[in-house]
């Protein structure tokens, strides 16, 4: 998280700024503190509980392999160790000595991925004290991270890993214009978010248009913004100020490394001229340093976006501001504009078929994700769910078969890359996990059946190669909610 | 309710002469629910009722014949708990009359029926997927008021003005959400309760004392209790949404203390007490995708609630305790039987123990002679995303499975080419 000359030259040149910026001195960026990640470290042993022993070399053998990128292998093998897949194929043999997992008959699948989840900020049982998702105080609240609130010992996230889960993109909620930072998290059980890191995953940023921040602030609090165009200015206003703040703090170093350099001479020889005050290093807004790493396309933007006229608008805005938007979520009307998603290259997290609870998801149709999918586009299914997020296989099939029975054509090798490598690229994790191949990082799912049936079951979960669930061997609970209770063990 | 006299409806059976508005769904796999699966059966409609069923029954002369064969044929599926056709846009107050705010809480004079609009553009989004009725209930306060049960025709149907009639139940709330409508206390939620039904019984047998201003005041409105009399003698059933089982509990001896017939609704933790809801004959109306604490009230919640409370004797129901996508009840049936439940007793928990728990068995719930021609053909497992409702059939009518919705996605599928491009497009 390191911001560099570079990176703000582009982001200069990206807001079609006069060329004749000066270049920086080569010691600018060595002399001051690296702008990135400044939260406070903790040792690692603090937030990580003691791991299970590897389990050596495992090959999951006869299966369906689902890949994940549009194929399909039928009686295939995918071997891994390491936490790594090392081989997938139909003429794969079993290592000697490895651990087998017979899948003959069974389906095998990437581990599922979720653009949208907000357990452990809106943790069960829903209580005041769990409300954590949304920080309504300022409908622009950059500045605010969903780590921060995250609750591991949400009993919601086990539900979810028996639903196929391995990773979900933890969003803040959609009550303000900004929302704040996400985080893309593994769904092993740790005792602080920071251990459940997808490792190199980029940040998210949630925004959010359209009904919520107006209800919350116009209606609910009589403030900015109250209408859709409130909303876009308020958007308009923090990207424009954070720019502003980046040229400041741009201005400032150039200024200080050229007192730096008097300084020194000075230093050196007072016969050189002195070298004055030295300038003043302007106050650090944290919010303006998210909003300068989104226009630097070091974190990835998500809009909570239903209507297609809105979603056009936010793409318009994105290019005016300087960024580019990763995935829309919700985008209830996404198939309305279907082509224009697939052209400008921006996926589409959605329900399979959520529709009316407000205006602006009356549009609402079940053969939304196929018709994104059918025009080229990056079709996901979120969840926005802890019910949901445990059956996001059925979530899919319905929303392939209601696109099948509407006349497109879509095969289940096509329609599993919903819920995994189209999410895992709307995340920035596509080269590590989304799909079953040689090097990716081994997050399988082995299902009792096809996962399009409603009767599938998740029979193992492994992420990094931990069988993380098992159905055979009656998992207890993880969460310390359930411990000592009647359900301990009975869940899920 | 309307039944037809048995005069009209054995007249209807044994009428000779085939009417062109006869229909013949032929060559289906018959579930009927009440019996055992019947294969390769023929169904004959006639009217809104059905008057054959079985095999090898000779198709009407000039009916319109429905070629089922070797498809699932099953009675509509009953959606429990729903507020359909009284809400278009759930955040949108101007389109809500499910939640009458109200200052006090026993409303049992308020009837769904009155405010009932079949034209909703919800009522065909549930029938696609083989909803053909629902309960649709107010909610709010202690009693909430009496649901209405529809029959999902569509539009240009000829039988709009009988597909709203009163359901036979009056409907309730207490534990959390009770308690949040009233007083902030379970205690005081079962208190009020037991008032107003206790009122309900002395202004029925003082009427003419009440209406002489001769006795002492009742703690409800003259409406209210008027209402809650099919209750208080047991002619209907109160519908009361519970989740914990401390107040299922509770429940239970109300409905002992009061002779009331009790029905519950939600009842995530019922597994608990199941041997007690099964002795006290006590139907239940559950969601099949409560299986997490989402509130301390169903702390206890499990996928297999409904599995273990059949196996227990308890008559289950199951519910999507929702209106927009009330169609996805299929989906939760087969969630059900996912996690245990017998798949007979899955599709009996959406037809005939619905029917049996608001009082419409004798016309609803079961493919039967005699019964309303309320039914679906399947192209595969209703349970299935796979299969869809081919053909839904609702009081002996053909209706329409397109509706606002898929005439929305076929307007941008045209407009934007996508059937071609899904065919062509590299893959």
């Amino acid at each position: 998280m390191k911001r560099t000359a570079v990176g703000l030259l582009a982001l200069m040149s990206c807001a079609n700024q006069p060329k004749d910026v000066p270049t920086p001195a080569k010691e600018a960026t060595t002399v001051l503190p690296a702008m990135g990640d400044r939260s406070p470290r903790v040792p690692e042993e603090a937030v990580l509980p003691p791991r299970p022993k590897p389990a050596g070399v495992v090959a999951v053998v006869g299966g369906t392999i689902l890949v994940g990128d549009g194929t399909k292998i039928d009686n295939g093998t995918v071997v891994f160790s390491n936490g790594k897949i090392s081989a997938v194929g139909k003429d794969v043999k079993a290592p000697k000595g490895a651990v087998v997992v017979d899948a003959q008959g069974k389906f095998v699948t990437p581990g599922l991925v979720d653009t949208h989840s907000h357990m452990g900020v809106y943790a069960v049982p829903h209580v005041g004290a769990h409300e954590d998702g949304n920080e309504m105080t300022d409908p622009t609240t950059p500045y605010v991270f969903s780590e921060h609130a995250f609750w591991p010992q949400d009993p919601a996230i086990e539900h979810a890993v028996a639903g196929g889960i391995t990773t979900i993109q933890v969003l803040p909620g959609s009550g303000n214009v900004i929302g704040g930072r996400a985080s893309t998290l593994k769904l092993r059980p740790r005792r602080e978010a920071r251990a459940m890191r997808f490792p190199g995953a980029p940040f998210g940023l949630k925004m959010a248009c359209g009904e919520n921040p107006k209800r919350v602030y116009g209606a609910g609090k009589k403030q900015q913004p109250m209408s859709r165009m409130g909303n876009i200015f308020k958007l308009r206003d923090a990207f424009i100020k954070a720019r502003e703040y980046a040229f400041g703090q741009r201005a400032y170093e150039l200024e200080y490394a050229e007192w730096k350099n008097k300084y020194d001479a000075y230093q050196e020889d007072d016969d050189n001229a002195a070298p004055g005050k030295e300038p003043r290093r302007p106050d650090r807004n944290l919010g303006a340093e998210t909003l300068a790493d989104v226009m630097e396309g070091k974190i990835k933007v998500h809009v909570h976006c239903y209507r297609a006229d809105e979603m056009i608008q936010m793409i318009a805005l994105g290019k005016e501001l300087g960024f580019e938007i990763t995935s829309f979520h919700h985008a209830v009307e996404a198939y309305k504009i279907a082509d224009v998603l697939a052209k400008e290259g921006v996926a589409a997290s959605i329900w399979a078929d959520w529709w009316g609870f407000k205006m602006e998801a009356y549009d609402g149709v079940e053969e939304n994700a196929a018709m994104v999918h059918a025009a080229g586009g990056s079709a996901i299914i979120h969840s926005d769910s802890n019910i949901g997020i445990q059956r996001l296989n059925q979530e899919a099939a319905k929303a392939l078969f209601a696109g099948r029975r509407a006349g497109l054509r879509i095969t289940d090798e096509e329609a599993i890359r919903w819920v995994t490598s189209n999410p895992a690229k709307a995340l920035g994790i596509a080269e590590k996990t989304g799909v079953v191949k040689n090097g990716m990082m081994a997050d399988l799912v082995v299902w009792d059946q096809s996962p399009f049936s409603i009767y599938a079951k998740a029979d193992a979960v492994f992420i990094d190669g931990e069988r993380v669930f098992d159905r055979n061997a009656k998992p207890r609970s993880w969460s310390d909610f359930e411990v000592g209770t009647e359900v301990e063990e009975v869940r899920p | 309710m309307k039944i037809l006299s048995k005069v009209v409806l054995l007249s209807m059976l044994t009428a000779a002469p085939a009417s062109a508005a006869d229909v013949a769904i032929v060559g289906g796999d018959v579930y009927t629910v009440s019996g055992a699966m019947i294969p390769a059966a023929t169904i004959i409609v006639r009217g809104e009722r059905i008057v054959q069923i079985g095999k090898d029954i000779p198709i009407p002369e000039g009916a319109r014949v429905i070629d089922a064969k070797g498809k699932p044929v099953t009675p509509g599926f009953i959606e429990s708990n729903t507020q359909l056709g009284q809400v278009e846009v759930e955040l949108e107050a101007s389109t809500v009359d499910f939640a009458p705010r109200l200052p006090y809480p026993i409303r049992a004079g308020v009837r769904a029926s009155d405010a009932l609009d079949l034209r909703s553009t919800l009522i065909g989004v549930a029938r696609r997927h083989g909803v053909t009725n629902a309960i649709s209930a107010p909610s709010g306060g202690i009693i909430a008021g009496r649901s209405a049960f529809i029959d999902l025709v569509g539009p240009q149907s000829r039988r709009l003005d009988v597909a709203v009639q009163d359901a036979a139940a009056i409907h309730g709330t207490v534990g959390e959400y009770g308690a949040a409508a009233y007083a902030g206390s379970r205690a005081a939620v079962f208190a009020r309760l037991r008032e107003a039904l206790d009122d309900a019984r002395t202004y029925r047998r003082s009427k003419t004392a009440f209406n002489r201003r001769a006795l002492y005041e009742l703690s409800s409105s003259r409406l209210d209790l008027e209402a809650l009399g099919d209750v208080v003698t047991g002619r209907i059933p109160l519908v009361l949404h519970a989740s914990r089982a401390a107040d299922l509990r509770a429940i239970i001896d109300l409905a002992k203390a009061e002779r009331i017939k009790v029905a519950i609704v939600g009842a995530e933790e019922a597994w608990l007490v199941a041997d007690d809801l099964a002795a006290a004959r006590i139907p239940v109306i559950v969601n099949p995708f409560a299986n997490i604490p989402q509130r301390f009230d169903s702390r206890y919640a499990r996928a297999d609630n409904a599995a273990l409370l059949a196996r227990a004797g308890v008559k289950v129901a199951i519910t999507t305790n929702q209106s927009h996508n009330a169609g996805n009840l299929r989906f939760y049936l087969g969630n059900a039987v996912r996690a245990g439940l017998v798949r007979e007793v899955a599709l009996r928990a959406a037809t005939l123990t619905p029917a049996e728990i608001f009082g419409v068995e004798r016309s609803y719930g079961s493919l039967d002679r005699g019964k309303m021609a309320n039914l679906v053909v399947w192209t595969g497992d209703p349970f299935e995303p796979s299969s869809y409702a081919e053909t839904v059939i609702v009081r002996g009518e053909v209706q329409p499975t397109t509706n606002r919705q898929t005439a929305l996605a076929q307007r941008y599928i045209q407009r934007l080419g996508l059937r071609k491009k899904s065919r062509t497009q590299k893959k």
